[in-house]
């Protein structure tokens, strides 16, 4: 044959057309087109009518939105109620597009002052949010003195590192509002009253008045720590001598936090 | 530039033009393996060809409608869809009747029973709501004697059709009770004015005695 190469008139031998063997992949990618326009083809009356009214003054043609279908491609459906549905291969499209953001399980993506953005729950909290719980295991008896600070012992859990076990307060750094929880029982009456103190202080009552006397004390409180940080343990009024129970169901305190930033407190 | 030229040089080259496309080519000695699957298929081939001769044109013009502009004939596209999904079946019960053509749509229920006469079947057509500006021009069918397709092609091709709901067809001169593929499909008029056909659906049953 002849033609020109780089502007040469060349005369060579006929090229022998060897078409490229395919893959086994495209193969199974044009068998199933094949199978997508057969079954488009041959679906039901209705499923036609439906195509074609969608793709009605568009450049679509029905053949197209039914391909765009089965293979998962097509935007959405909407039933009669208005209810939409997405394939799946869209939701895994639209994932992957987030993962932008973040690829953290358990983010939250909030919209930062450029961008959004992805954040941990502990983050979107106040960046330190975390929890404690220590309860009696040794000795502890309440006195006959007023208001008494409870002498915790034992350490459950503390991922944060917040329990002082040399004065057994809970030293809190950040600053915002805490949940702190606590109970202390003893084997007989004459408890009075429960609360909480600050830095070596009784500061709150959480059960009965220090009048009251043969009530199991505990209950819950939120309390705010500031930006000087706070020591926090719970405290005891007695009205006698008073041996506390052990244990993590009888004499506990809990403590989560922070639950709201200082700045919405 | 352009040209034109048919025919072989030598054994090298072999120019030619089909259906307004020219080719050239290398010369290819013809392979004529002569086995079995090879002798079987020419026979479906054969098969095919001798039911495309006998097809009534309510059968032949849904082919050529699906065929008008394209580089193939509706015999080639008869051949080629059947052979597909009949080449290896020893019956007629996977028959493509009507390939589609211009998005029409299929019946919602397609029946062929026994017809009351000898030689007869009944064919019932249950038609879908049309899409707006659509109208069913008419339900058409044919019915064949079911054979084995590897082979001279046995029996009668028999089509009819029917232009007024409810589309009810009666086939006759199927010989006394003979079992029988039918296959139907339904002919529509488009808002512009253009014709589409629908693929087929298949019944199978036996003529009248």
């Amino acid at each position: 044959m002849q033609d020109v190469s780089q502007g040469q008139l060349r005369v060579r031998i006929w090229p022998r057309h060897k078409k490229r063997r395919r893959t086994i992949a495209e193969k199974n990618r044009e068998q199933w087109f094949t199978d997508a326009q057969f079954l488009s083809k041959n679906a039901s009356p209705d499923t036609q009518k439906w195509a074609l009214t969608t793709t009605a003054d568009t450049p679509l043609l029905p053949r197209d939105i039914m391909t765009m279908w089965f293979a998962g491609r097509l935007f959405s459906l909407q039933n009669q109620t208005g209810k939409r549905y997405y394939p799946m291969a869209f939701l895994k499209d639209v994932s992957e597009s987030l993962d932008v953001f973040s690829q953290t399980e358990g983010d939250t993506l909030i919209r930062g002052s450029q961008y959004w953005e992805g954040k941990s729950f502990q983050d979107l909290v106040y960046g330190d949010l975390g929890f404690a719980r220590v309860h009696l295991t040794g000795y502890f008896a309440v006195q006959n003195t007023g208001w008494q600070q409870m002498k915790y012992d034992t350490v459950q859990d503390d991922p944060k590192g917040w329990w002082n076990s040399t004065d057994r307060t809970f030293d809190l750094t950040t600053p915002g509002l805490y949940l702190l929880n606590a109970r202390v029982r003893t084997g007989s009456a004459s408890m009075k009253a429960f609360g909480w103190g600050s830095n070596s202080a009784v500061f709150q009552a959480i059960s009965a008045d220090t009048g009251a006397a043969n009530i199991a004390l505990g209950g819950m409180v939120f309390l705010y720590v500031g930006a000087g940080g706070l020591k926090v343990s719970p405290w005891v009024y007695g009205s006698a001598t008073r041996t506390c129970s052990t244990g993590t169901f009888d004499t506990y305190c809990q403590l989560f936090g922070p639950v709201l930033p200082e700045e919405y407190v | 530039m352009s040209f034109g030229a048919s025919g072989q040089i030598g054994k090298g080259i072999v120019m030619g033009n089909w259906r307004g496309v020219k080719y050239a080519r290398s010369y290819v000695k013809p392979a004529n393996p002569q086995t079995n699957a090879q002798q079987a298929n020419r026979a479906l081939f054969a098969f095919m060809r001798e039911m495309w001769k006998l097809a009534p044109s309510i059968v032949a013009d849904a082919w050529n409608a699906f065929a008008a502009g394209r580089p193939f004939t509706g015999m080639n596209k008869w051949v080629g869809e059947n052979v597909r999904v009949i080449g290896s079946a020893t019956d007629l019960q996977d028959l493509i009747g009507s390939p589609g053509a211009r998005g029409g749509l299929p019946p919602s229920a397609f029946a062929a029973v026994t017809g009351g006469g000898s030689g007869e079947i009944n064919v019932t057509f249950t038609a879908p709501t049309p899409p707006a500006g659509w109208t069913i021009a008419k339900a058409q069918c044919f019915a064949v004697h079911d054979q084995d397709p590897h082979g001279i092609f046995d029996g009668v091709f028999i089509a009819n059709e029917d232009s007024t709901s409810p589309y009810a067809i009666t086939l006759t001169g199927l010989g006394s009770a003979k079992p029988c593929v039918v296959c139907g499909w339904l002919k529509w008029t488009k808002p512009d004015g253009s014709l589409a056909y629908s693929v087929s659906l298949l019944d199978t049953a036996t003529s009248g005695a």
